[in-house]
């Protein structure tokens, strides 16, 4: 039925004998038996920063957030500029699972669950931050628009806040819908292959009790490209929000009609990165270098030298809109972010961000590992660095010379931010080690079509 | 029979009107309620749902009383005492008297206590102003570290021991021939000196001294000298049309600030009507408030400040030419004013006598004596001498002087020979302390039998002779306490209270015949504060026989050299006021820095040492400095305007016993300054090459900035000159480049609705021009509306809290620059950046124009405060006050103001702020909201003025004005239409409430930046 793709085309699962229980085989295998040593040492480093996190927060609460290296004029620095990372980062796992299957790029199968598994855990991540960051976390149901006897006292809608609030919470139920729908059929899988009753049972609940049946293939189909098309729109339309909430200020540097398509490629960028980080371990690991190829890593590549770019651009129009404003204020800002006190968080930005990844227009680098794994934590540090000179740039000095200050973070913001980390981590390797984390179904699909095994039959048939 | 109708509006009387009866007053039901709400009645209660009803109550009772309430100690009144209507305040006269400072002040109290102070605007001397000192002497009346009983060699004793064992030991040294002396700062209280008479009279070895911290002995020294009279002299500023200022900052510190503040603004006002603006001319080698208002500003090095005059003095008479900067020109411009027929003031705040001398040559020279400067009536504010005090260090020395009472004075720390006079005190036979707490003399007396709070005593005060005013008490002792005055009395043996001694005092003040008798008079004080008339009589003759010698002792005694130190007075007074916390936090006005004293210098002298700050930690290069072989290492802050050379050095911090450590930041410059100059030559300075954290509120920096497109200037203050104002009102009144209001009609649109106010329209209008940055707002702000005080190391991490803060901005020469504040508090925006993005509506406008917010609302994202163009909003990044329910475990309190004494100064109409929300300005809607009410109980309309914030109460130059801009006939409606006026980035549209007035310097020309 799937029609065959041209020879020339590069395989996207490798290895000349594979066959379709090969498959099953390759990605069920990292579910069962013992987590090998490599996890448990990183389970463990994740763990503790997970525990770091639990007190730092557990402090900030119980203390208040002047714990915190904020003041009267930088009130928000590492909180919202971690928000806004792992918002970022969620994003890759969308834009591969709902945009390239709507464009039909065949390639997403090997890595589209693991992205959007981390699409979620980096949501996770993201969620805590307007949560920690309030002063009274207590109080913090006030912002949804709940029935009340207090008046009624409403949310204000006008508040980009609240955009964020509805952003968030849909985007999040949104990916893990379509996250789950996919994974019905894998755990089907994994139960099939299930060889005592506990596990068996478990995943059979984890699979809804899929068979396989040619409608609940039917509808899954169908499922998958309704919820596609319900996440496409949320890759523009959740990081445009979150924008917001600096494009709707009136502060110097924040007061930006670009931000928007701007923080969109940013985010797809700096996603991509952490996709990419994540893969390049994971298929080494696990021993998925068939079904994570090179080819794939080339491709993501190419994404991060276009949003990168993109991202350039758009530094360089905010500078020269400033220059162009004629608006003291404006030019000031700009300046400030170049050559003031945060001149290194700009440059670093500057280097990673920009600079860094034109090497990726040569394919020499393109399909090397190693550069793209060295490029990817770079592209991470870059995207961090640039939320952090939009937020702490901007407010440290703004209109009133008078309030003009300096931020630097206390342990705990310190703290909070790797724990973060430790927390995005062992949500991860759990995932790794009791979910596939390969698309089975998916990478079943193209496998007659576009794997090297298919080739080679192909070729073999064609002589 | 048809009922008897009563109604109310047309709408009940013609029943088919459609306006609906019923109208609901607290808005609709929520739909989602639907259903849930009818009435218990219409529902069917059957046996079993009454069964369950029980059951739920009985369980939820037994839960509920399962916890436990915490416990509230509330008593209600079973007589309820006269005056006192809970949640009403009831205002009394007094007086604020501190070493002669005097304030007369009226009291707010509230439910029988004292939480506010509020200047007098019938007093003929201060006029309703008041200081910092003054606004923040409240918080020390609920201090629980004050003395609660009397002592006896530090423990705790009771009055019957220690007046018996005092009396014995008196009677004792007196019979053995052996001095008792009274050391005591400068007492204006005639019933007090009568007291202490009595007191000399019963010990006939008995003497009083007077020490003033901060001394007037050479001014009075000079006044004897030239004039005959041993007084200080009377300052008319409203009468000079040109003032020369040699480094005293007459508007905020020295002799009597509010007095001459209140006098200087009458010519400082600027409008199209009245152009008759004085001209003030400053000289200084370090900044002061005072300055900043200067016309003209010459920086001269601090002994070039000390030999000025008498330069100058050489000029005017003889023409000699002087190499001090601005002798000259400033010897022109007196003598054209001369010329002219002009009234001149000169007034030098040295404490040298020579200097002083000379200062009067040149006001006799320059025709002001008898007009802008006179002697001749008493003026009570200083008395202490040198002549005086050298004495008593002789008699001290030589054994003379067994026994020693200290009455309001702190030698210990205060003297340049502290240290010695502390080992001297413990030697002595008897020393008694009168301090109301611990201070460092009181710390080395036998006894200490404190005496109560002023706000606790009554007493009389004479701050001027013919002026007679009476201070009440506002509460009872808190303590077990008693009056100085009458621990005096019973030691001298006599019979009666003090308050007798003021009844008698009193009659004989009561002669100018308006009053039927005696009653009437002291009724009359009482309510007004103050009663008689300052007089000015006696000779106006200067007797110049002394100014030669004095030109050339003056030469001699101020050679110049490398370094040179100033020691001068800020806003925080002499160190009395050190341990309170609401002094210790108020940012100086011109170095911007909190808690604690440092060296200032000019920006040159500080990177020539290497000593430069490290800005963005807030920390600063440490001097190790040698005064007069005496060594003191603290750190320096460059600020510009303060003379090459120089180093100034603050009086009043340093403290070494207080109730707690955080006071006791900085050095003590007494120990370095001799009483009769506050100017070292003999320095030696050295980088220590370590650092020191200080309390900034506001860093170093210009409103020129480079930016993409090259340097520009922010123009956030908007500053003309006299002349250009006078062709053109709206001069200097500019946005970006433009005339303001060609600009405004221009440039300005938005997408949101316009807020309509219909009634009352909120507005201030400040005036740059008379702001002088003493900071009494700042104080008077805070203890209006509970502000906490966070401490040292919170400051110093920009975690202050103050909702009124007074910008300072540089322009110019960074050696000579022009200084302008500009009191910045919440704009009250019509657009509020801030409103809009509150995702809970915790911040939000009034019909009324009031940005207002709802602390029990907010959940702190903190995007308003980001997004305040003005920063103009805290956020409680702790919890200060132990306002939120997480109990003591987790406050942040190190000068424990929630001790359960302190918090009784909280203004019950203000909510204290838990941590975790945002709080700001509200323009004191507590008092908008009682003005209001009391208008309605009248049955009439607001009036002009019935509305004083706190800040514009306390101003001493009635900088501030607060009132409905929606009536066309208020101060503030035409203040803020006046070609003068402006909001801060008014460009950006916020459109501000609160706008500003332009500063007018009376100068030919603009100096360009």
């Amino acid at each position: 039925m799937s029609h065959v793709d041209s020879l020339l085309r590069e395989p996207l699962i490798l290895g000349k004998d594979k066959t379709y229980g090969q498959i099953t085989e390759d990605i069920v295998r990292n579910t069962e038996g013992t987590p090998p040593r490599d996890w448990k040492i990183a389970f463990g480093f994740a763990l503790a920063g997970l525990l770091l996190y639990v007190i730092a927060v557990s402090w900030t609460i119980f203390k208040g957030i002047g714990v915190w290296g904020l003041q009267k004029t930088v009130n928000w620095a590492w909180d919202i500029t971690n928000f806004v990372w792992w918002v970022g980062i969620g994003h890759a796992g969308t834009l591969i699972s709902a945009v390239l299957l709507l464009f039909k790029q065949k390639w997403r199968t090997g890595i589209n669950r693991a992205a959007e598994a981390m699409t979620i855990f980096a949501v996770i991540c993201a969620g805590q931050f307007p949560l920690i960051h309030m002063g009274r976390i207590w109080q913090g149901f006030f912002i949804f628009p709940y029935a009340n006897t207090r008046g009624p006292l409403w949310v204000n809608f006008n508040s980009p806040l609240l955009w964020d609030v509805f952003a968030i919470s849909t985007y999040f139920t949104v990916s893990c819908l379509f996250w789950y729908s996919g994974l019905m059929p894998d755990f089907g899988t994994i139960r099939d292959k299930a060889k005592t009753a506990k596990r068996k049972n478990i995943y059979n609940i984890l699979s809804f009790g899929w068979r396989g049946t040619a409608v609940q293939w039917s509808r899954f189909e169908s499922l998958s490209l309704v919820l596609a098309g319900l996440s496409t729109p949320l890759v523009l339309s959740v990081h445009t929000i979150v924008s917001f909430d600096f494009a709707t200020s009136v502060i110097p540097g924040w007061h930006t009609t670009i931000f928007p398509p701007y923080f969109v490629a940013g985010a797809i960028f700096s996603g991509f990165a952490m996709v990419q980080t994540l893969m390049l371990i994971t298929r080494k690991v696990q021993k998925l270098e068939d079904y994570i190829t090179i080819a794939h890593i080339e491709s993501m590549n190419k994404v991060i030298v276009l949003t990168g770019s993109i991202v350039g651009i758009a530094y360089i129009t905010e500078l020269f809109i400033a220059w162009y404003s004629g608006y003291l204020y404006e030019q000031y800002a700009f300046y400030n972010r170049a050559f003031g006190d945060y001149w290194w968080a700009y440059w670093s930005m500057m280097t990673c961000n920009v600079l860094s990844p034109q090497l990726f227009w040569f394919k020499k680098f393109r399909r090397s590992v190693f550069v793209s794994f060295i490029m990817s934590i770079f592209v991470n540090v870059g995207m961090w660095f640039e939320r952090f000179v939009i937020i702490v740039t901007s407010l440290h000095h703004d209109f009133l010379v008078s309030s003009w200050n300096y931020f630097s973070p206390t342990w705990v913001d310190i703290s909070i931010f790797i724990g973060s980390l430790g927390l995005f981590f062992t949500c991860f390797l759990l995932f790794t080690r009791t979910f596939p984390v390969i698309a089975i179904a998916e990478v079943k699909a193209i496998f007659s079509s576009i794997s090297e095994a298919a080739q080679e039959k192909h070729k073999n048939q064609s002589h | 029979m048809q009922e008897k109708k009563y109604w109310q509006s047309f709408a009940e009387l013609e029943p088919n009107n459609s306006l609906p009866t019923d109208h609901k007053e607290f808005g609709d039901d929520l739909p989602v309620l639907e259903g849930i709400l009818e009435p218990i009645t219409d529902n069917d209660t059957n046996r079993r749902d009454f069964l369950k009803t029980l059951g739920f109550t009985v369980g939820a009772a037994t839960i509920a009383a399962g916890c436990s309430i915490p416990e509230k100690k509330s008593i209600p009144y079973v007589n309820r005492p006269e005056e006192i209507a809970p949640g009403i305040a009831s205002y009394y006269s007094s007086v604020y008297a501190q070493g002669g400072d005097y304030v007369s002040i009226l009291v707010k109290n509230r439910d029988g206590r004292p939480i506010k102070i509020e200047g007098n605007p019938d007093s003929k001397v201060t006029k309703g102003g008041t200081t910092a000192l003054a606004q923040a002497s409240i918080i020390t009346l609920y201090d629980s570290n004050r003395h609660q009983n009397p002592k006896k060699a530090g423990k705790d004793s009771d009055w019957k021991t220690v007046d018996s064992e005092i009396a014995a030991k008196l009677s004792q040294i007196n019979a053995s021939g052996g001095k008792i002396a009274i050391v005591s700062s400068t007492i204006n209280s005639p019933s007090t000196n009568a007291v202490i008479a009595q007191f000399k009279a019963k010990y006939s070895n008995a003497i009083h001294v007077t020490h003033d911290a901060m001394s007037y002995s050479g001014l009075i020294e000079a006044t004897e000298k030239s004039f005959g009279t041993k007084t200080l002299p009377n300052y008319n500023f409203a009468n000079a049309d040109v003032i020369l200022s040699i480094g005293a900052d007459f508007l905020a510190t020295w002799l009597s600030p509010i007095e001459y503040s209140k006098d200087y603004i009458l010519r400082r006002k600027v409008s199209k009507e009245s152009t008759n603006m004085s001209k003030h001319i400053h000289v200084e080698s370090v900044p002061s408030a005072s300055s900043a208002t200067a016309d003209e500003k010459f920086v001269v090095s601090a002994s070039e400040e000390a030999r000025f005059v008498g330069d100058l003095y050489s000029a005017l008479t003889s023409g000699t030419s002087s190499t001090i900067p601005g002798v000259n020109a400033v010897k022109n411009a007196l003598l054209q004013a001369k010329d002219a027929g002009k009234s001149i003031l000169v007034v030098n705040g040295t404490n040298d006598k020579n200097a002083q001398i000379l200062t009067y040559a040149v006001n006799s020279f320059l025709g002001a004596i008898g007009n802008t400067v006179s002697v001749g009536s008493a003026v009570n504010y200083k008395k202490g001498t040198k002549v005086e005090l050298d004495a008593f260090n002789a008699d001290l020395s030589a054994g003379s002087i067994k026994a020693v009472l200290f009455l309001d004075s702190n030698p210990v720390y205060s003297m340049s020979n502290g240290d010695k006079l502390a080992e001297q005190i413990k030697k002595l036979d008897l020393s008694i302390s009168f301090s109301d707490r611990i201070d460092e003399t009181s710390s080395v007396c036998q006894y200490i039998c404190p005496t109560n709070h002023y706000l606790e005593s009554w007493n009389d005060y004479e701050p001027k002779q013919g002026i007679y005013s009476i201070g009440q008490p506002v509460i009872s002792p808190l303590f077990n306490t008693r009056q100085a005055q009458q621990s005096l009395m019973i030691w001298s043996g006599a019979t009666g209270t003090y308050y007798d001694v003021i009844r008698g005092t009193a009659a004989s003040y009561n002669n100018s015949g308006e009053y039927a008798n005696f009653d009437g008079f002291w009724s009359y004080t009482i309510m007004k504060g103050e009663s008689g008339n300052s007089t000015i009589s006696g000779s106006n003759a200067f007797n110049a026989s002394a100014v030669s010698e004095s030109i050339a002792k003056l030469q001699s005694d101020y050679p110049k050299s490398k370094f040179e130190i100033k020691f001068y007075q800020t806003v925080h007074g002499d160190g009395s006021s050190a341990d309170n916390p609401f002094i210790q936090e108020l940012p100086d006005p011109v170095s911007r820095m909190t808690w604690g004293n440092y060296f200032i210098a000019n920006p040159a002298d500080v990177k020539e040492m290497g000593a430069d700050d490290i800005l963005n930690e807030k920390r600063y290069a440490i001097l190790n400095v040698k005064i007069n072989g005496k060594t003191v290492s603290l750190p320096v802050v460059s600020v510009a305007g303060v003379a090459p050379g120089t180093l100034g050095m603050k009086f009043g911090f340093g403290r070494t016993k207080t109730s707690n450590a955080e006071y006791q930041y900085g050095a003590n410059a007494y120990q370095f300054s001799s009483n009769d100059s506050n100017i070292a030559t003999k320095v030696e300075v050295s980088n220590s090459g370590e650092y020191d954290k200080l309390a900034s509120v506001q860093s170093y920096f210009t409103l020129n900035h480079k930016g993409l497109g090259g340097e520009k200037t922010r123009d956030l203050i908007k500053e003309t000159t006299l002349a250009e104002y006078k062709a053109n009102p709206e001069a200097g009144n500019t946005i970006l480049g433009k005339g303001r209001k060609e600009w405004i009609e221009h440039h300005l649109v938005t997408l949101y609705p316009k807020h309509e106010s219909l009634g009352h329209k909120w507005g201030m209008v400040i005036d740059l021009n008379s702001c002088v940055g003493c900071g009494a707002c700042v104080v008077a702000c805070n203890i209006e509306n509970n502000v906490p005080v966070v401490g040292k190391n919170e400051v110093h991490r920009s975690h202050d809290m103050h909702w009124l803060r007074i910008d300072r901005y540089h322009t110019g020469d960074v050696n000579n620059p022009d200084v302008t504040f500009q009191p910045m508090l919440c704009q009250h925006c019509d657009n509020a950046p801030c409103e809009n993005v509150c995702p809970v509506s915790a911040t939000n406008h009034s019909s009324e124009g009031i940005n207002q917010m709802a602390y029990n609302r907010c959940i702190g994202t903190r995007y308003c405060a980001n997004n305040c163009p003005y920063k103009v909003r805290r956020f409680n990044w702790f919890d200060y006050q132990g306002a939120d329910a997480w109990g003591s475990g987790n406050d942040e309190d190190p000068l424990n103001r929630t001790d359960s004494v302190a918090r009784m100064v909280l203004n019950p109409d203000v909510v204290t702020r838990s941590r975790g929300v945002i709080e700001k300005c509200s323009f004191c809607t507590q008092k908008i909201q009682a003005s209001k009410l009391e208008a309605k109980k009248e049955s009439r309309e607001l009036r002009d003025g019935d509305i004083q914030t706190a800040c514009q109460s306390a101003c001493p130059t009635n900088a501030i004005v607060f009132g409905d801009v929606n009536n066309k006939n208020t101060k503030a409606f035409a203040s803020s239409e006046d070609e003068r006026a402006f909001g801060v980035i008014e460009e950006i549209y916020t459109k501000p409430n609160v706008t500003y007035l332009t500063k007018v310097r009376n100068r030919d020309l603009k100096k360009t930046v």
